[in-house]
């Protein structure tokens, strides 16, 4: 995401970063750290799950623990250099990625269908940009 | 919800633990990442 960033700018969009808990960690992507730069947009958490239930994310049944596809995504992000650090919030919610604009409207929504299936960053600037 | 709809007011807890909410980062469109967990 960081490196996308300024694609996300030039569309006239800021990023907002939401985990379900973990200020500390959030305050750490924020910062940087020697070996990583500052993430360069905002990072918060929503503990009591306000934003995920707005937006109708779901949760992940237990028997999709067993599917290939949470597993092909864990594999995919750990070849992306991804490593799994400590884990703090809900393992069971799952993720979404949303275009909101600013009268608080949902331009556009991902919902993920199991852990790690994030939609391709072509997918989200196309979002981004307004139809004529 | 879906396209078009409007979200409710949403509270959210900024990375120091104070209250803030999600209009705060609506100046302009925001491209929400919600995941799991950050580690």
């Amino acid at each position: 995401m960081r490196e996308a960033l300024p694609g996300i700018r030039a569309a006239g969009a800021d990023v907002l970063a939401v985990g379900t808990a973990a200020g500390w960690q959030a305050e750490a992507l924020m910062q940087g750290a020697p070996d990583r730069p500052p993430l360069g947009f905002p990072c918060v958490v929503d503990p009591e799950h306000n934003l995920y239930r707005a937006l109708g994310l779901g949760r992940v049944a237990w028997y999709e623990w067993a599917t290939p596809r949470l597993w092909r995504n864990y594999l995919g992000a750990f070849r992306r250099g991804a490593r799994q650090g400590e884990v703090t919030g809900d393992i069971h919610q799952k993720p979404g990625v949303a275009v909101i604009d600013p009268d608080r409207s949902v331009r556009w929504i991902h919902r993920a269908v199991t852990v790690g299936d994030y939609p391709p960053i072509a997918t989200v600037l196309a979002a981004l940009t307004p139809t004529r | 919800m879906g396209p078009g709809d409007r979200l409710p007011t949403v509270t959210l807890v900024g990375a120091d633990g104070a209250p803030v909410e999600l209009g705060a980062f609506l100046e302009r469109t925001l491209l929400v990442v919600a995941i799991r967990y950050y580690g």
